[in-house]
């Protein structure tokens, strides 16, 4: 496979917009990532506990690991993950980023995000074109993190870009749903929001360098949260 | 034929643990016995007598008291056909301050069909400036089971210690025949007491464990999990993924975090701890 051509700057930057837009329908907005439970807990309960929280998510939670699935994936389709010439296999790539969900809902969130980005980028755009049939099969049943970074890679989109509006939209939704849930203010929500903005552009850039053995986190209390929800009373969100 | 040196020899190379052991269970003439063993270096293995009904306990001994940067310690256990086995540790595993490089521990499980593999060692201790690579590799025949768990303390809570700094990496990878069924990567590197005070991390506990079910009944499984009361200071998840049961405890300290486990266990896998837990 030929490596796919780069798109313009402002045409990557609008195409990242639309596909990590809170319109996209992947149902982004119905994934609490355990947060439901912290708030319930009341481990967060305000912005600057929501704050702390999402912190936790993006360096040692599944922001981290899955930056690290969203970078190798993209790697592998733009045929720069060393195995050049071998063809893009992203088959036990994908086997162990499913594997790695702490939980049925965490799996859910994952899961059916990457099934419903896929479908919904290649009712946009022929992201798709060109691959072959094992590579289509694939990303088609991909969680979320595989699915943008391999869409990203085949689209021409630049892995730093792809890995900042991924973080981004893990953590505006997880913002908002805060703001639902806590509840807080629009206005602390935006602020919340605007203090994470440098942390998630040195994480995009740290996950681009990062090597794939780097891969994994910890983050007990989060997967601990998430696990709990399964059994919470009232419950706003599915996971 | 001289492992003495010179006074006046350089030494390039610390004196360092390398172990291997490995051992395997089956039936025959209906009763658990012992199939092979092997065992070199620091690694032991012992048979102790098991005072639950029909399976082996198997107690790993580590003879160098403890890891550090540069050892090397492999363990493999195979359950075969319709066989059951216990295996834990005689004690604690400590993870001693590292000067160079990881301690490298290889865990190697193998459960073949109608066979029950328990594999539960007591807590590890990781101590200051550690630095542990571990592998946990196991797979289950479609008709096998295994509840796997590893207990893990940052520093001795008693002893006043603190973990400054350290690296955890963790590999957990756990097939039911072919299929991968399970994986953990917990990686952790640098600053630790800063980490472990965190919300979502451990928010300052010092006592972590990590678990997993491959068999049949997982919702039952599950459900027993679920509902072992959890002591002051201990709060524990559980959740089915993908065809295996996914197990997480954190505890303030290393005695309720042995409470928690030592009750799901008997909840989930319908037996008591081997005898060793409790000395």
């Amino acid at each position: 496979m030929a490596a796919p051509s780069s798109l313009s700057e402002s045409r990557a930057l609008l195409r990242l917009m639309t596909w990590m837009s809170p319109s996209f329908p992947v149902g982004a907005f119905t994934y609490s990532h355990g947060l439901e439970w912290a708030v319930e807990q009341g481990d967060v309960k305000d912005a600057e506990t929501l704050r702390l929280w999402l912190l936790d998510v993006l360096q040692h939670g599944s922001g981290r690991s899955d930056a690290i699935l969203l970078a190798e994936a993209w790697r592998r389709v733009t045929g720069q993950a060393g195995e050049i010439g071998e063809g893009v296999d992203l088959a036990d790539l994908v086997d162990l980023a499913l594997a790695l969900n702490p939980s049925e809902e965490r799996l859910l969130e994952s899961e059916s995000q990457g099934k419903a980005f896929v479908k919904a980028a290649k009712a946009g755009w022929p992201v798709l074109d060109g691959c072959g049939e094992d590579l289509v099969r694939d990303i088609a049943r991909a969680p979320y993190p595989i699915a943008v970074g391999a869409v990203a890679g085949l689209s021409g989109i630049a892995l730093e870009d792809a890995l900042a509006a991924f973080l981004h939209g893990v953590v505006a939704n997880l913002v908002s749903a805060g703001v639902r849930l806590v509840p807080l203010g629009q206005s602390d929500g935006i602020r919340v929001l605007a203090a994470l903005e440098g942390e998630l552009l040195s994480r995009a850039d740290w996950a681009a360098k990062a090597g794939f053995e780097e891969l994994g986190g910890f983050a007990p209390l989060i997967d601990i949260a998430s696990m709990k929800h399964e059994t919470q009373y009232t419950r706003l969100f599915r996971s | 034929m001289y492992d003495g040196i010179l006074p006046s020899d350089q030494v390039k190379r610390l004196q360092r643990v390398s172990a291997t052991a490995s051992v395997t269970l089956h039936r025959k003439d209906g009763a658990v016995r012992l199939c092979r063993l092997y065992q070199a270096g620091a690694a032991k293995i012992r048979l102790p007598k098991s005072y639950a009904p029909d399976r082996a306990d198997v107690t790993l001994i580590n003879t160098a008291g403890g890891l550090t940067g540069g050892d090397v310690f492999d363990v493999s256990v195979t359950v075969a056909e319709e066989a059951a086995a216990c295996v834990t540790t005689q004690a604690c595993e400590k993870m001693y301050r590292s000067l160079d490089g990881d301690a490298v521990v290889t865990n190697s499980l193998a459960v073949g069909p109608g066979a029950r593999l328990a594999w539960m060692p007591q807590e590890t201790i990781f101590y200051d400036r550690a630095s542990l690579y571990r592998k946990l590799n196991a797979t289950v025949d479609p008709d096998g089971a295994l509840f796997a768990m590893e207990p893990m303390v940052f520093g001795r809570t008693a002893m006043g210690e603190s973990v400054e700094r350290g690296s955890l990496k963790d590999a957990w990878t756990v097939k039911r025949g072919d299929v991968l069924v399970y994986a953990d990567r917990t990686y952790l590197n640098d600053e630790f007491a800063s980490v472990l005070s965190r919300p979502g991390i451990m928010r300052a506990a010092r006592a972590f464990a990590a678990g997993v079910y491959v068999g049949p009944g997982q919702g039952r499984v599950r459900d027993a999990i679920r509902a072992v009361a959890e002591p002051d200071g201990v709060t524990a998840g559980v959740s089915i993924v993908r065809g295996a049961v996914s197990i997480r405890c954190v505890a303030t300290d290393s005695q309720g975090l042995r409470r928690w486990i030592g009750a799901a266990y008997q909840a989930a896998w319908g037996e008591d701890l081997p005898r060793v837990w409790g000395c």
